[in-house]
């Protein structure tokens, strides 16, 4: 790290702070037992690239969860390419779910990757459709089709079984 | 979103049981002070086997093609055609092999934003491979110069940020994965580069120790230190390597070691270093304290030193003091 980079580093860690929780349930949506890997490689790619930050196009939280999500997105293909990496944890612990409604977990698990990156902003991390729309560079119109797109295809998985 | 659909208020109602199941971020400052540091490499910039695979394949082609264009160049005109040609393309494309990276995609991917890299490498790697096609069609259907060398195009190195070394193949701006060294067990679950590549030396692969004692002379104290590669493939390395006095806030003291350039140091040299071998480094601080720049001896915790060509840095603990450090090129020789 050279010399300057010190006081941006401070700068850094104020200004993600608050967005780690939602970073950190993101990952726990999308990565299972890879969360804290995902935040971690995360905020890497978002200190490397912060020059790049550009907040007219949005917010920090969108920027930090979309690379998340990106995040999330590479380690699960490198898993599915190298599955006898395994992580050392195949559940995070730190979620202790009261009656989990696995059936319907399962199938949001099964829906295409956009579909479940949509999802899980909308419902489990209850974020309005224009900050999906920045995290996912796409338009609000697009997030509320994948949204419906995704709810057919659930019900359809659900009353199929 | 009708409150209606069945679906929605089911995935809602889930999501209100997820949510009170979630719990806060364990360790903030691990995550962001790991982010920081520089020292964990970020999964997005590691070496996948696909970028290895294209560039082969399309050196693999182009070898064929040239191949082809010797043999017909041969049994059809027999000049003076054929001997530059085959020379030229038989003598790069080894080099190329024998460093696999994906420059192609490396410039994709440092050049594009963070939503369009993924993409960007992957339609990169086919037309690697269809320009190379093209080009050795090109010079099989001219045949007469050696068309712009295909091999040569994706070595334009994109990030030239740590080119001190003039050995160093274009991997040299990846970090290979490097295992954990702020503590974090759960960020690497190998451990040592899974490509080594060139074999240009890795910070990850070397172990710093300082070797005992210290001469002084004429004002200056000469001190050694040591770089033994831990790994189990040898590597090489020429350069001076970046040397500072860090306190305990990571700060740098006074300056960096200054480069000793002078006719005591030894000359820069390409160094490789075999597995359990070392590599050394002159350092030296001025004892004339106080004296000129130096009214009081500086003192930190750690000694920091970035390998040549490397931004990852080994730490030792320093606490003596010091004054106007400088340093010299990493060599095989132990004293000055």
């Amino acid at each position: 790290m050279r010399t300057s980079d010190l006081a941006d580093a401070d700068a850094f860690r104020d200004w993600a702070r608050p967005h780690l929780r939602l970073m950190l349930d993101l990952a726990r949506r999308l990565a299972q037992g890879d969360a804290e890997d995902v935040v971690q490689d995360a905020l890497i790619v978002a200190w490397q690239r912060r020059d790049r930050f550009d907040e007219t196009r949005g917010t920090p939280q969108a920027w930090l969860l979309t690379l998340t999500a990106h995040a999330a997105a590479r380690a699960r293909r490198t898993r599915t390419r190298h599955p006898w990496q395994l992580s050392d944890q195949p559940t995070d612990s730190a979620v202790i779910d009261i009656d989990p409604d696995l059936d319907l977990r399962r199938a949001v698990d099964a829906l295409a990757p956009r579909q479940q990156l949509a999802v899980n902003l909308f419902y489990y991390l209850d974020r309005p459709v224009d900050e999906i729309a920045v995290v996912m560079g796409c338009s609000v119109g697009t997030v509320k089709s994948t949204l419906a797109d995704a709810r057919g295809r659930l019900r359809r998985h659900l009353e199929g079984t | 979103m009708s409150a209606d659909d069945p679906i929605d208020s089911r995935l809602r109602s889930d999501a209100a049981a997820w949510r009170a199941g979630s719990s806060p971020v364990p360790d903030e400052d691990r995550l962001l002070g790991a982010a920081v540091s520089g020292e964990l490499p970020s999964q997005a910039n590691r070496l996948r086997p696909r970028q290895f695979l294209l560039p082969i394949l399309a050196a693999a082609a182009v070898l064929v093609l040239v191949g082809l264009t010797t043999f017909a160049t041969t049994t059809n005109n027999a000049g003076p055609h054929r001997g530059p040609a085959g020379d030229k393309h038989g003598v790069v494309l080894p080099d190329n092999l024998s460093t696999p990276t994906c420059p192609v995609s490396t410039s994709a991917h440092r050049t594009s934003g963070g939503s369009v890299h993924l993409s960007a490498r992957r339609s990169l790697g086919p037309v690697a491979v269809v320009t190379a096609l093209a080009v050795g069609t090109l010079s099989s259907c001219t045949s007469a110069t050696p068309a712009s060398n295909p091999t040569s195009t994706p070595a334009s190195n994109p990030a030239t940020t740590l080119s001190s070394s003039p050995t160093h193949a274009p991997s040299s701006t990846r970090r290979a994965s490097t295992p954990a060294r702020t503590g974090s067990s759960t960020a690497t679950k190998s451990s040592g580069p899974r490509f080594v590549v060139g074999a240009r030396c890795q910070t990850a692969q070397l172990n710093l120790t300082r070797e005992s004692g210290g001469v002084g002379a004429g004002g200056t104290m000469y001190m050694s230190l040591k770089l033994t590669n831990t790994s189990k493939v040898s590597c090489v390395t020429t350069g001076y390597p970046g040397l500072s006095v860090v306190d305990s806030s990571g700060k740098t003291v006074q300056h960096p070691a200054e480069r000793q350039t002078g006719t005591r140091t030894q000359p820069v040299k390409q160094v490789s270093i075999a597995p359990g071998q070392a590599g050394y480094v002159l350092w030296t601080s001025s004892d004339v304290v106080p004296g000129p720049g130096c009214p009081t001896a500086f003192h930190g915790s750690r000694l920091r030193v970035y390998p040549p060509a490397n931004t990852v840095a080994l730490y030792i603990p320093y606490t003596d003091g010091f004054c106007d450090l400088g340093v010299g090129p990493l060599t095989t020789a132990k004293d000055r």
